[in-house]
């Protein structure tokens, strides 16, 4: 088997993530790419358990699995996925340093994974150290933001700060946005599902508008009520957990005031979501989230 | 000559790891004489859940980690299951040791091919790929080729794995299902059929590739054999209960000293947590962890500490939990202690769990109750014990006015990766590190290679 880097790409989820284009139409993405260098994504972890990276990893477009020409089979031989601690050979210094040459040449997707801990001068998160000085996760994020062509807030804690932030918010947590004061686009979710990921990273390579609300959510993504699209709407109420086919809203579920697509577009290729299994919506794509007690 | 050199991010781990390394030749052996392993995010979860409704737990918890969430998930139900004293019917014990095996079967695949053989073998040279340490490569080009389609297999199977644990659990990462007093989803038909064609497949590419990959790859590195060994220590909780009352377990805990062949029963009393070289509060030094405290200080105030982890001593000595451990102490390997021994262990732990998992299936009861809701006391202190894939997991919970008054959390790499402990002595992967020979101190890829055999989960370990 020989392995080429389109071969190798095509089955990656990692870097072939950046797919799920149907709708935009392959030609245009086409264009947009050729005779440009590979747009480069540059991916930091801070105060997050690494979650949507997971998530991201289970990925999948079906067209590709049927052997049709797909979107990620272009893209896939455009991205330079510069930094990602959990997939890169290397480690320490050359690793770093990849990173470094990424940002001297600007103009990349930052994609950022956790919230911003600003107790003990950021030292509750250590992202790297280079040349022997440990550098923060927050000074990372602002010497990486100044070179950006645009940020991804990828998850409910880099678009809000998510759990670390609740309770007494003992690191001070902040969000993507209020450490860098810089334009974002939130992909919040406890993870963030796959598909929105990649929808996003697409959207910014092909330099289209996206539509945000309030909270910096892309509207194509968030726009519409959980509750009120659910497919237990109207169903008697659960009274206990283990009963099939209830609404859960007297268990404690969200979902009135949730902004979501999981009811219609699911998780882990679509085999369920957290309704459907009987465990209700706790609400993660929201700003407010964990909040207060998660059960009535 | 002595070198001192500092790897920080130590990357293909889950989490925040440095290794600061002293470097020099002995007997005429460039090798490691010195390590110090920081774990470099702190979050507080811990604190954060003072205050909340207890079975908010379970759903918090399992935020601590994207990759072994549903082990948090188990660890907090067992302790609210306890607290509350109900008794969780069989199909809800069932379905959460079906989806908490899955999350293992993930993991140790994803571990063994995306995150460890890296040390082995080079990736294509492209990102992120493309900066890579090629140092000590005994594969020929073909057989390069062979395991990296091993790796692209990996990249779908643990996919599908995760779309095994969902068809029950809802989504993963984080399933909601996980309730005390069992579990939210029923064990419908259709859903056990597809749950099991997803298994087939998964035990035929543990059986048929990852266990001889593991072996293919100890062949050729069979030095690694002899490398990586740290104390010999071995501890495990035990997991997976095979009856209501928790008697028969896939896994027995136990633990052993200095590779007894002899396992003792552990006490969970004989746990403390010192914080010494940990940037914590010196006056919450050696306590067991169902009075534990989780007091960060600025770091900057405390120069003589090095990492977030907290140092786990099961009576006052270090220990490594994980797969090599579990199988050690319930006579399923015996080989030795090293960094390929961790390897094999994994590999045969994954078939052995999958192989359990068919049998499971066949015990869900149709039209069987999965949860009996529990009533939460109004203080109540208890523990939950139970396996993550990395090793030894526990969440140690106090209800008080009817709200968690205290969670204390120790995660399997909390015990592998700590720092030292109050009397100075090295943790498990410190230790392990030790003696290891190193051709190229600018890349000491033979660092990493002991480092990951312990597949390190930073997140998990300080939380």
């Amino acid at each position: 088997m020989k392995l080429t880097r389109r071969a190798f790409l095509r089955h990656c989820a990692a870097c072939a993530g950046v797919i799920g284009l149907a709708p935009l139409g392959l030609g245009r993405l086409e264009a947009a790419l050729t005779g440009k260098a590979a747009p480069t994504v540059i991916w930091l972890h801070g105060s997050g358990c690494q979650g949507d990276s997971i998530s991201f990893l289970n990925r999948i477009d079906p067209a590709a699995d049927a052997g049709q020409q797909t979107a990620d089979d272009i893209l896939i031989h455009s991205i330079d996925l510069a930094y990602h601690t959990v997939l890169m050979s290397s480690a320490g210094e050359t690793a770093v340093t990849m990173a470094n040459e990424a940002r001297a040449k600007g103009g990349y997707v930052l994609a950022l994974e956790g919230g911003v801990p600003r107790a003990f001068g950021g030292r509750a998160c250590q992202v790297w150290s280079h040349n022997g000085q440990g550098v923060t996760y927050e000074q990372a994020v602002i010497d990486f933001a100044a070179n950006a062509q645009s940020i991804v807030s990828i998850g409910t804690c880099a678009s809000f700060g998510g759990i670390p932030r609740s309770g007494s918010n003992p690191t001070d947590v902040v969000s993507i946005k209020e450490a860098t004061g810089k334009n974002v686009i939130n992909i919040p979710g406890c993870p963030a599902h796959p598909d929105w990921i990649t929808w996003a990273i697409v959207q910014l390579i092909l330099g289209n508008p996206v539509k945000l609300d309030v909270h910096n959510r892309p509207t194509a993504l968030y726009g519409r009520n959980l509750h009120d699209n659910c497919p237990r709407l109207n169903r008697s109420q659960a009274t206990s957990f283990g009963q099939d086919n209830r609404c859960l809203l007297d268990l404690g579920c969200r979902g009135k005031t949730v902004c979501s697509d999981c009811w219609s577009r699911k998780w882990n290729n679509a085999v369920n979501w957290c309704v459907d299994c009987n465990g209700m919506c706790i609400g993660c794509t929201e700003p407010a989230f964990p909040g207060g007690d998660l059960y009535l | 000559m002595k070198i001192t050199a500092s790897f920080d991010p130590v990357s293909r781990i889950e989490g925040h790891l440095g290794v600061e390394v002293d470097f020099d030749t002995i007997d005429g052996i460039q090798q490691v004489v010195n390590v110090r392993a920081s774990g470099l995010l702190f979050r507080g979860f811990e604190n954060i859940l003072i205050g909340r409704d207890p079975r908010d737990a379970p759903l918090i918890t399992q935020r601590i980690c994207g990759v072994c969430p549903v082990a948090h998930g188990m660890a907090a139900v067992k302790a609210l299951d306890a607290a509350c004293a109900v008794t969780v019917p069989a199909n809800g014990r069932i379905m959460r040791n079906l989806v908490n095996a899955t999350n293992f079967i993930e993991s140790h695949v994803l571990h063994f091919y995306l995150l460890a053989l890296p040390d082995f073998i080079a990736g294509p040279s492209m990102p992120p790929w493309r900066a890579d340490w090629s140092v000590d490569r005994r594969f020929d080009q073909k057989a390069t080729e062979a395991l990296m389609a091993g790796y692209l297999k990996t990249i779908e199977m643990r996919r599908k794995a995760h779309e095994m644990g969902a068809l029950f659990g809802g989504k993963i990462p984080h399933p909601p299902a996980y309730v005390p007093g069992g579990f939210t989803a029923n064990p419908r038909p259709e859903r056990i059929r597809d749950f099991r064609a997803y298994l087939d497949e998964l035990i035929a590419f543990i059986r048929d590739r990852h266990i001889p990959d593991a072996e293919w790859l100890a062949s050729q590195y069979s030095d690694y054999f002899a490398i990586g060994r740290g104390n010999g220590n071995l501890l495990a909780y035990g997991a997976f209960d095979l009856d209501d009352t928790g008697t028969r377990r896939l896994f027995t805990g136990g633990h052993v000293l200095d590779g007894s062949l002899s396992p003792q029963p552990m006490d969970a009393a004989s746990i403390t947590e010192h914080v010494t070289y940990s940037w914590y509060q010196a006056k919450t030094n050696g306590l067991n962890p169902a009075s534990g405290k989780t007091s960060a200080v600025d770091p900057a105030s405390k120069n003589s500490a090095y990492s977030w982890l907290k140092a786990p001593r099961y009576s006052g000595k270090p220990y490594e939990v994980g797969p090599l451990a579990r199988m050690w102490i319930n006579g399923d390997y015996t080989n030795g202690i090293s960094v390929m021994d961790r390897h094999l262990a994994r590999a045969r732990e994954a078939l052995k769990i999958a192989l359990a998992v068919h049998d499971w299936l066949e015990e869900l009861v149709p039209e069987g109750p999965v949860c009996n809701p529990p009533t939460i006391p109004a203080s109540a202190s208890s523990v939950g014990l139970t396996e993550a894939p990395r090793g030894a997991l526990g969440h140690w919970l106090a209800i008080s006015g009817g709200t968690i008054a205290n969670y204390q959390v120790i995660t399997p790499t909390t015990w592998n990766a700590s720092p030292r402990d109050n009397k100075g002595v090295l943790g498990p992967l410190e230790e392990a590190l030790l003696g290891t020979p190193v051709e190229n101190t600018e890349k000491p890829v033979e660092v990493m290679r002991v480092i990951h055999s312990f597949d390190p989960c930073l997140d998990c370990a300080v939380h």
